[in-house]
């Protein structure tokens, strides 16, 4: 007995918790970010290493669809909570907590559970056996009349960029992948880990965050700040990475301007002097400043995501630098930009292996919840 | 200097091997991971190493509690030997290491031998993506094949750089040859890609693009319980194992004043490890795409010159 709680205790003291940011709940899943780092633990990259799914927002439809899926790829000890506001963060972990302790496998649902193993039955070993017959995979070429496996049909051939007949997989980018955009799924056929074609879908969620009149300015340069630790994380600079996301939280919590402009002009030096850095990021996803005004975007996304990067940490610092926020632009201005950085992405992303694309997305970090707010005043 | 029996110095260096790699995953945690943001600046430092040291039993604990999983149609067979492939390579990597005047595979061809397992890791990793059918996973095992392209061809040289001036393949006799002069000292460029190769077969760091957060963990992704502990340990082994390798290669083995010669073995390969894990802070992650272009243009070229230097010094000084 001894011997199980304390297990149950220290295995509850270094969980993985996969973070779903359902668009429109970027302070929610900020304060989600927050609250795991300061219980000390971690975000889990995958389903598969997650102890906790927080769902951050309240989800429509299809991100619910998403959710359930991956909360059947959960292995328990595992624990399903969900926080609409920032508020309800803290008591969502504190359910989570309770559910780890316990080594139970658990989800608090509107809905009824459905595919997957009932909370408390927990066996060991496998869930689901695989079938032992033969592995095909997309990366070969087969005759139509062998078997398919685990009754996942076979792939079918297409010419690649370098016009070799490839085996071509439909694979879907999103919603839910680390540092990736809220509400986003990039629908994509790859020949081996190289975009053919994508195509961009925007899940909503059922009550976005209300839009915070007068701290818009502020918002926007904290959004900034996360748009820039994640596209830094995902080319692996973290310490720049980590030194943003401070700032950002510095940033919503009050306005310690002086430090913050400090801080952004250190952390912004350090990736301009970075040589690697700039060698790794350049002449991606390059885009001229004349497309970009005939899709009605404004110059400052002109360039590759080396040259991107720096222009946000510059209006990062512009911001702080100015004594009073001034508001350059109004919501409706946003939507229209923000739905043009969606239909902009899958110009970009073709042609790209998946890294590359990845930063790319990242560094046009598309505003999902914005951009659906147009869509949706418009029928 | 009294002989030990074999299998008594088989589970010595198996045993120094986990706790080796269990004081890389503390190094790690404490160097490389983000503080959470709480203000106490004081008690942040300590605070950090408080958990990068409780690290390592956690996370095992957590792992052995968790399920294991499958997934749809995969092939058990290769994903299992994949994920259990790390250790083991590392281990065999680990039986090379002369620690002190002992060491329990005394091979005449040593070096080729490291080669051979650090070729088995490109099998490895391959398998870990390939095994469970899943497309990040997929992706993070050819990913690993393409990196594993740009170091591999100049890690044979850098090897050959130690082998050239010990005129012989046979680990002992590399550290014998180093006596007054470390290899590292004539070798820096063979020394830094050998380095670089390590992080490389460890996938890890900077080189750890197969495993990369764009793709859920890569080679990872689908991972739980105790395959994922397995797998990360593996790495961590690995990584351990290699810098072991080095020391031999490149920092005189057990040479060194006051300790005795198998102690030094092993702390020079916590330095060597630590020295590793700051690569993480200089370097960005190096795509596999970009970095095929660095590894054949510039890093083979600089190990071909360091092996012809290397035998021009071999050759005026009349043999080693």
């Amino acid at each position: 007995m001894g011997l199980t709680s304390w297990i149950n205790r220290t295995a509850t003291g270094g969980a993985r918790v996969l973070l779903v940011e359902v668009p429109g709940s970027a302070h929610t899943r900020i304060a989600a970010e927050q609250a795991v780092r300061a219980l000390g633990w971690r975000p889990a990259l995958s389903p598969a290493d997650a102890d906790v799914l927080l769902v951050c927002g309240q989800p429509g439809d299809a991100m619910r669809m998403a959710v359930e899926r991956l909360w059947a790829q959960l292995p328990g000890p595992a624990a399903q909570v969900g926080a609409a506001q920032p508020d309800q963060v803290a008591g969502a972990l504190h359910r989570a907590v309770t559910v780890l302790l316990r080594g139970d496998r658990s989800a608090e649902q509107d809905r009824p559970p459905r595919a997957y193993p009932e909370p408390g039955q927990h066996s060991g070993g496998h869930e689901m056996p695989a079938p032992e017959t033969g592995h095909d995979d997309d990366m070969g070429s087969h005759d139509m009349d062998m078997p398919m496996p685990g009754g996942i049909g076979l792939a079918e051939g297409d010419q690649d960029r370098d016009g070799l007949e490839m085996d071509v997989l439909s694979l879907s980018l999103g919603a839910v992948l680390p540092h990736w955009p809220a509400g986003l799924v990039l629908h994509c056929v790859v020949h081996g880990d190289v975009i053919a074609s994508a195509r961009p879908e925007m899940l909503s969620g059922a009550n976005p965050e209300a839009p915070m009149d007068g701290e818009d300015a502020r918002f926007r340069a904290a959004w900034d700040c996360d748009a820039v630790s994640r596209l830094l994380a995902l080319a692996g600079r973290t310490p720049e990475s980590a030194g943003l996301r401070r700032i950002r939280d510095d940033l919503l919590a009050g306005d310690p301007r002086g430090d913050s402009l400090n801080a952004v002009q250190r952390w912004s030096r350090h990736v301009r002097r970075s040589r690697l850095l700039r060698w790794s990021l350049r002449d991606l996803g390059r885009v001229s400043a004349r497309e970009l005004v005939e899709r009605g975007l404004s110059g400052e996304m002109a360039g590759d995501v080396h040259d991107r990067l720096l222009n946000r940490l510059d209006g990062i610092a512009d911001f702080l630098r100015s004594s009073d926020g001034p508001d350059a632009a109004g919501r409706g201005d946003d939507a229209t930009r923000a739905l043009a950085v969606v239909e902009l992405l899958p110009t970009l992303v073709v042609g790209l292996d998946l890294g590359a694309a990845r930063l790319v997305v990242a560094s046009l970090a598309p505003d999902v919840a914005a951009a659906q707010r147009l869509e949706s005043n418009h029928g | 200097m009294a002989e030990l029996a074999v299998p008594l110095l088989v589970m010595l260096v198996a045993a120094g091997l986990v706790v080796l790699a269990t004081v890389t995953a503390v190094l790690d945690a404490a160097l490389n991971e983000p503080l959470p943001h709480t203000g106490g600046a004081g008690s942040s430092a300590s605070t950090r190493w408080a958990g990068a040291l409780r690290l390592p039993l956690v996370q095992t604990v957590r792992l052995l509690r968790r399920r294991r999983r499958t997934t749809i149609a995969a092939d058990s067979l290769l994903w299992r030997v994949g994920v259990a492939g790390l250790p083991v390579v590392a281990l065999l990597m680990a039986a090379l290491v002369p620690i002190g005047p002992r060491v329990v595979a005394d091979s005449t061809v040593g070096i080729v031998w490291f080669n051979a397992l650090d070729v088995a890791v490109w099998a490895v990793v391959w398998m870990a993506g390939w095994g469970p059918n899943s497309a990040f996973p997929l992706v993070g095992g050819y990913r690993f094949l393409a990196q594993a392209l740009a170091y591999e061809l100049p890690l044979m040289f850098a090897l050959t750089a130690p082998a050239v001036a010990a005129g012989s393949l046979r680990l002992t006799d590399v550290v014998a040859a180093q006596h007054g002069l470390w290899f590292v000292v004539w070798m820096p460029a063979a020394f830094a890609v050998f380095c670089l190769a390590v992080a490389g077969f460890s996938v890890w760091g900077p080189l750890g693009h197969p495993a990369g957060a764009d793709i859920a963990g890569g080679v990872l992704a689908e991972l739980s319980g105790v395959d994922r502990l397995l797998m990360l340990a593996g790495r961590y082994a690995l990584l351990t194992a290699g810098a072991a390798i080095g020391v031999t290669l490149f920092l005189g083995g057990g040479a060194g004043p006051v300790l005795p010669s198998w102690l030094w073995v092993p702390v020079k390969t916590v330095l060597l490890v630590a020295g590793l894990l700051l690569l993480r802070r200089v370097l960005p992650t190096l795509r596999a795409d970009r970095f095929v272009e660095v590894g054949w243009l510039i890093l083979l070229p600089v190990t071909l010159v360091q092996v012809l230097v290397v035998s021009v010094v071999v050759v005026g000084t009349g043999g080693s």
